[in-house]
């Protein structure tokens, strides 16, 4: 027997794709907290190395993906007068029925 | 006395909490903080702090092409095909579709699998065939919806004999090497034993036919 197959998702692989910030200032004013989109000192970059699946709640293992390169550059920076948050893209983009 | 004329257009933020943050004197009356009118006391109004966020957005870079262990995309071997009677319904591989999302086969992470609504391409070339919405997947098989088949066509031929015989296969049972097929043309007999059966163009020699289980062994 040697039926070959191939399997694909039917997610639109569109990456990399920054995600949509434009809500933060509004979500964010009522706390009288200003987002800035600023790379935190770090950078926004767009060459985090693709994941399929993040399934894991270990400390250890997050920790491994924050600290692939390009991503959590700007870590060293957090402080308490220097508050610095991180959002990474994952998603592949355009789909028709989320799986 | 004239109150001097302020410029308030510059001010970002002007908290407004209603009457929760205001100024009283020792009787509880509130103090006015209006610019107009004149008063021995006055109050400001409320100091806003504001802090800044700073944020850093990253985006993961492309997905990898097949072969890389994180190509959204996996290639290998039919091993086996289990359907209704008259459709494929489970088309088992021979390479591992788990990536850790919920899937059929786990009950202590039931769901569909990374591969609900994806597509499955069986055979190879032109003569390959293509099934699309698929329901998911388990560790090694892919599901197709209930009353709704794996595409998977066939055709029978023997040099010398006239005409061919088509349909789609609905299992496969490889201890046997045996596929069962649903005829839609043609008819099957022994006749095409020692002939060629294509499967989603992957041509295998016909050992033997068996007419009434409508089955083919290929050798």
């Amino acid at each position: 027997m040697d039926i070959p197959f191939e399997l694909v998702d039917d997610d639109a692989a569109m990456m990399p794709e920054l995600p949509d910030t434009s809500l933060l200032q509004e979500k964010y004013a009522p706390a009288y907290i200003l987002p800035v989109v600023d790379g935190a000192g770090g950078s926004n970059s767009q060459t985090v190395p693709f994941k399929l699946n993040l399934n894991t709640d270990s400390s250890v293992a997050l920790d491994a993906e924050l600290d692939a390169s390009g991503a959590l550059e700007s870590d060293a920076n957090r402080a308490d007068d220097y508050w610095v948050a991180y959002v990474l893209a994952a998603y592949q983009g355009a789909h028709s029925v989320r799986s | 006395m004239a109150t001097p004329a302020i410029d308030l257009t510059q001010v970002e933020a002007v908290q407004d909490d209603g009457t929760q943050a205001r100024v009283k004197d020792a009787m509880g009356n509130v103090i006015v903080s209006d610019l107009t009118t004149v008063a021995a006391v006055k109050a400001s109004e409320v100091l806003t702090v504001w802090r800044r966020l700073h944020v850093e957005v990253d985006s993961m870079g492309p997905v990898p092409a097949w072969p890389d262990v994180e190509a959204n995309e996996v290639r290998g071997k039919v091993v086996r095909i289990e359907g209704n009677g008259t459709m494929a319904t489970r088309v088992f591989v021979d390479q591992n579709l788990d990536d850790g999302s919920p899937r059929l086969d786990d009950p202590n992470n039931p769901g569909n699998g990374r591969f609900e609504n994806g597509v499955i391409t069986i055979g190879s070339g032109a003569g390959a065939s293509q099934t699309r919405a698929l329901k998911g997947n388990g560790a090694d098989f892919v599901e197709k919806t209930a009353g709704q088949g794996i595409e998977i066509p066939f055709v029978i031929s023997k040099s010398g004999v006239r005409g061919s015989v088509s349909g789609q296969v609905w299992q496969l049972e490889p201890s046997q090497r045996q596929f069962s097929l649903t005829v839609s043309q043609g008819s099957l007999s022994s006749m095409y034993n020692g002939g060629e059966i294509n499967v989603a163009r992957v041509a295998m020699v016909i050992e033997s036919i068996d007419q009434v289980a409508q089955t083919v062994t290929v050798v």
